[in-house]
């Protein structure tokens, strides 16, 4: 919500009287994780869809990030079960932990997927079903800047489709994600500045996404967002450890009796998404 | 049910006390007045009035009034107060008589302060404790940030009162937070005591008359929020002389003119603020800028002896700009009518209509809109003093508050804007009170000050009010162990009138003092409170985008239960005074938040919130040397402030695991120093020294990347601390020699903020370099040295 990115801007205010400056601290332990990447992101005009999935491990904050391999990986169809849909995700190569397949693209369209990892002795699910997004109308580079002569201002426009919540997930490139909401523009022609921290060389491309997404999803993209970037001083937003929509399901006996309360820390982090992607590139000039 | 029956029995017991046939065999008489400033005409608050040989007194009331009821004889009146010249009275009392008293400030210093035992001896019998009062020149003494006085920043030097760092607006009693604490200027509610992120507050210094902080045993006239009551009265302007008066610093300044319009009778005061830094920034090619102002003014008409009316407003405004793409303008506005009416000689009362508006606005012209919310309320209030006889004191009275709380309403701000216009929902509440205390001397040694407020709180209807299954909004995940919002089951229209939720609160109150010897007393309390309205904000201290909430049908009020003793002594004849005190507080029903929590915008915010509660305790040290050329005091708290949120039963986790985290302001160590030393009557020097423990923080346990993004992974919250906070600061003020006709004084203020320069963390961030990409942890520090230079005159 564009609100939450003046809350961004509020802590960055404080920027123009403080000073900053790198620290070596002593960060406590941790037992690792598992992490599953799996924004499976559809273009509804191809046939097939190469779902990919990426798995890798938590690390120390100043370590590095290191991918993982898995006893096994697959997504199954759950309005047609037994059709040969239980499908299993082949590693590129060993220990790239990264897993795909190709999947029918009007299946993973108009069913609810199932995701299962085996890993370590423990079994991993979550449940998606495709959400519908819109296509970008436009973008352009804008000659505006929010703080500093170091910024590029993007200006992008899509059309909500109006009577429905809509949620959207923009990847604008770089590892650089935004989340919006249609609450104050449903069914609008709608348009919004993007300010990227760098300056752009003439040739570069810029190749944004704009994706439909889900409440929840909306909710886990902002709350990555503030804890990748956090406000600063009285600003900071509290900590917290984002959960997914991955569930441990290695207790279970039956759907009903899951309950994983007395181990609430034994969990993967990440998200398992089917979300409809429309691209558009820009070169600069 | 047991626990009413206890009071109405102490109150019958101390009603029948003081019934007529109780009189004794000698007829008593009344002394009363008013106590004045004898170059203002400004009444005075918290003078002694005492009558030695007899150990009586009183101290005059929040509009100067004093009253005495003695058995007829004669007697020496003691008229004293710190600061001013004491003044004596002989006085034959065979009648109920009228003494005015004009005291002069104390300017010279006079070596022998006299009867310097019997000023204090009257603090040491009053049950109140947990209370520190400034003055208005200890507060324009203090070296603050930009030589610009400042009553939070002078507060924070005070035993129990902190904050959560620089930028960080309001301010922290004994581990509360910070919209625990009641904020009155001459009657009127505040809600936001800061200007520019905390580095202001909204108090103009030249208009402050007295300030009171009341960190527990809160006196029962008060109420409303759990933790402090900052009780603020300003000059009411000068009725014998037109002054004016002001300064002119490095980043703001101020004027305050003030004089008579009829002498004696009636007066006026204006005051303005201004910052005008924000005008310089283009020099530097910034396109950005920030400023603040504020206006003061009041009128006050003697209709006669028993009668005055006073009429003030206050208008206050901060503005940010960044670039003109982004804007925000908030502040507090206020209008107040006040009148005093003695009924007799020994019943006072006040009468007090107020209307006040807190306004913020938001301009973002990328996105394309405009953003205002707001809480605008209506308050009356009835206040009595009843001074029943000598040794036996009541307060009584009713108030009375309206609220219209405004979340947000959005607009396009140009026409090409996608932005659809929206108001969020409107909510409307009403809190009233009804108290009494009764302050009575048992005997020599002991004194009970016993209270007892009722308040009754309702949550009117509104436009549309959102329905849950099983009145849960929110919902617990078994499987992701995530709560979550719930999706409403109906949307209810209620009519404005209609009480969708009522609640009603017994706050007794208790006092006691007990004189061990002439020197040393000790103290005890105990104070219960409720909390209507609750400021909504999960960063670590408040941000102009939060918004204030009612009670409600999905919000409880908060409650409190405060215990505090004590023991105040005066040392070496006066010249030092020690208090130690410790206490212990909880409070039921503190607000957390799930985690992710969006408060901006939100109209469905009974979807985030839960129900937790906070406790607190410590021990606070204050030494005071109150007279000499070096003045000054030292106080140390040691404490612990903690909040917890369990799950609603045994399948929910909480937050936090259920388990108690420390609250984001909790200090365990906070020492501050305060020295002032006279040097000669052209130069005195001011110093501050501050040593904290660091803010709770949190470091992170891991990493993980998601579609390219870094982000950190954290285990249990506020488990780590920032490094120590500590900082000393100096100020040196020069009063140049003035001809003796010459009618104007002005003086010169040095200061230097942070003298060395130490970067001190306001937060430790994890985040990811954009150029090398490896991960760093990032200390970002607000203030530096500061250096700066203000003038001040007056004439």
């Amino acid at each position: 919500m564009k609100l939450r990115y003046s809350l961004l801007i509020l802590a960055s205010l404080q920027l123009f009287v403080s000073c900053q400056e790198v620290i070596t601290v002593d960060l406590p332990d941790l037992t690792p994780k598992l992490i599953v990447d799996a924004l499976i992101r559809i273009d509804t005009t191809q046939s097939f869809t190469l779902a990919e999935i990426k798995l890798t491990e938590t690390s120390d904050f100043f370590g590095t990030i290191h991918p993982v391999s898995v006893d096994q990986i697959t997504m199954s169809d759950l309005d047609n079960p037994g059709n040969n849909t239980d499908q299993v995700l082949d590693e590129t190569s060993p220990g790239s932990g990264i897993y795909q397949q190709l999947f029918s693209t009007e299946r993973l369209v108009n069913d609810r997927w199932f995701l299962q990892i085996d890993f370590r002795g423990e079994i991993y699910v979550a449940e998606a079903q495709f959400d519908y997004g819109v296509p970008i109308d436009e973008l352009t580079i804008g000659e505006g800047n929010l703080f500093s002569e170091d910024q590029t201002e993007l200006l992008i426009r899509y059309t909500d489709v109006g009577d429905r919540e809509d949620y959207y997930l923009f990847d604008f490139d770089f590892g650089e994600l935004f989340a919006s909401e249609d609450a104050f523009y449903d069914g609008q022609t709608f348009e919004f500045s993007y300010f990227y921290d760098r300056v752009f060389m003439p040739q570069d491309t810029i190749n944004v996404s704009l994706m439909g997404i889900d409440r929840d999803l909306f909710n886990y993209v902002n709350l990555l967002r503030d804890q990748s970037q956090g406000g600063f001083g009285p600003f900071a937003t509290p900590a917290v450890s984002v959960r997914g929509n991955l569930i441990n399901a290695t207790s279970i006996n039956n759907d009903d009796t899951l309950n994983n309360v007395n181990d609430p820390d034994n969990y993967a982090l990440g998200y398992f998404s089917i979300v409809q992607e429309f691209k558009k590139s820009i070169v600069i000039e | 049910m047991k626990f009413r029956h206890k009071y109405l029995i102490i109150c019958l017991t101390f009603w029948s006390l003081c019934s007529p046939w109780q009189v004794f065999a000698q007829d008593k008489f009344t002394l009363s007045g008013v106590v004045t400033e004898t170059a203002t005409g400004e009444t005075l608050i918290g003078v002694n009035i005492s009558i030695p040989e007899i150990n009586a007194g009183a101290i005059s009331n929040a509009y100067g009034f004093y009253s005495i009821t003695l058995p007829g004889d004669s007697y020496n009146v003691v008229f004293s107060s710190l600061g001013f010249i004491t003044q004596q009275q002989s006085v034959d009392l065979t009648r109920s008589l009228l003494l005015n008293m004009e005291m002069s400030e104390d300017a010279e210093q006079l070596a022998e302060v006299v009867i310097k035992a019997d000023v204090e001896a009257l603090d040491l019998k009053s049950p109140q404790m947990s209370v520190n009062t400034l003055t208005a020149q200890t507060i324009k003494n203090i070296p603050v940030l930009l030589g610009e006085a400042d009553v939070v920043k002078s507060l924070l030097l005070l035993p129990g009162v902190s904050n959560a760092g620089e930028g960080a607006s309001g301010f922290n009693v004994r581990g509360g937070a910070t919209d625990q604490n009641l904020i009155l200027v001459d009657e009127a509610t505040i809600f936001n005591s800061s200007h520019l992120f905390g580095f202001f507050s909204v108090f103009n210094p030249d208009a402050i008359k007295d300030v009171k902080l009341y960190k527990g045993s809160i006196p029962a006239r008060y109420g409303s929020r759990v933790s402090s009551v900052l009780d603020i009265y300003q000059k009411e302007g000068n009725s014998k002389d037109f002054k004016v008066s002001g300064g002119i610093g490095a980043v703001a300044s101020r004027i305050l003119a003030e004089g008579p319009i009829k002498k004696d009778t009636a007066a006026f005061l204006v005051g303005a603020r201004g910052s005008y830094a924000h005008l310089f920034l283009p020099l530097f090619d910034i396109e950005n800028s920030a400023y603040f102002y504020d206006l003061n003014t009041k009128l006050n008409y003697k209709i006669d002896a028993n009668n005055s009316l006073f009429l003030s407003g206050y208008f206050g405004r901060d503005y940010f700009g960044v670039n003109d793409s982004f804007i925000v303008n908030y502040g507090n506005a206020l209008i107040n009518f006040r009148w005093n009416h003695k009924f007799s000689e020994k019943i006072f009362s006040n009468l007090s209509l107020i209307y006040s508006d807190y306004y913020y606005g938001l301009e973002l012209d990328f996105v394309g809109f405009k953003w205002n919310s707001g809480i605008q309320n209506f308050n009356l209030k009835y206040d009595f003093n009843h001074y029943v006889t000598n040794g036996l004191q009541i307060n009584y009275g009713v108030q009375n508050t309206y609220y219209t709380f405004n979340p947000g309403k959005i607009i396009p701000n140009r026409p090409d804007s996608g932005i659809l216009a929206d108001q969020l929902i409107q909510k409307y509440a009403n809190e009233g009170a009804i108290y009494g205390d009764v302050a009575l001397e048992i005997s020599d040694k002991l004194n009970i000050e016993a209270g007892l407020r009722l308040s009754h709180f309702v949550r009117f209807g509104q436009e549309e009010l959102q329905v849950y299954a099983n009145s849960q909004p929110v919902v617990f995940d078994p499987f992701l162990l995530i709560y979550q919002g719930a999706d409403p089951t109906d949307v209810v229209n209620s009519n404005r009138s209609e009480q969708l939720k009522t609640f009603s609160n017994l706050e007794p109150r208790l006092a006691l003092s007990y004189g061990l010897n002439d020197d040393i007393s000790f103290k005890a309390s105990y104070t219960k409170l409720t909390q209507y309205l609750h400021l909504l904000s999960n960063t670590s201290s408040p941000t102009p985008l939060d918004v204030w909430t009612p009670s409600g049908p999905y919000v409880k009020p908060q409650r409190s239960d405060q215990y505090a003793v004590g023991v105040f002594s005066y040392l070496n004849d006066g010249d030092y005074s020690l208090e130690v005190e410790t206490y212990y507080k909880k409070v039921a029903n503190r607000i957390d938040y799930i985690d992710g929590a969006n408060l901006v915008a939100n109209d469905a915010i009974e979807q985030v919130i839960l129900n937790g509660r906070a406790r607190a305790y410590g021990l606070e040290i204050l030494l005071k040397k109150n007279t000499g050329s070096f003045k000054g005091w030292l106080a140390y708290t040691l404490s612990k402030s903690e909040q917890q949120t369990p799950g609603r039963n045994a399948q929910e986790i909480g937050i936090n695991n259920g388990a108690w985290y420390n609250t984001p302001y909790d200090k365990p160590h906070d020492l501050s120093l305060y020295l002032s030393y006279e040097y000669n009557p052209r130069w005195q020097f001011n110093t501050n020294f501050v040593y904290q423990t660091g803010l709770p923080t949190n470091y992170p346990v891991g990493q993980f990347e998601f579609q390219g993004i870094v982000v950190p992974y954290y285990g249990l919250r506020n488990q780590q601390r920032l490094p120590d906070y500590h900082r000393l600061d100096l100020s040196a003020s020069y009063t140049p020699k003035m001809k003796a006709k010459a009618k104007h004084k002005s003086q010169w203020v040095f200061s230097i903020y942070n003298v060395y320069n130490r970067a001190n963390a306001a937060s430790i961030n994890f985040r990811q370099n954009q150029d090398t990409g490896a991960n760093e942890a990032v200390r970002t520090s607000i203030l530096g040295v500061v250096p700066a230079v203000t003038y001040n005159f007056k004439f």
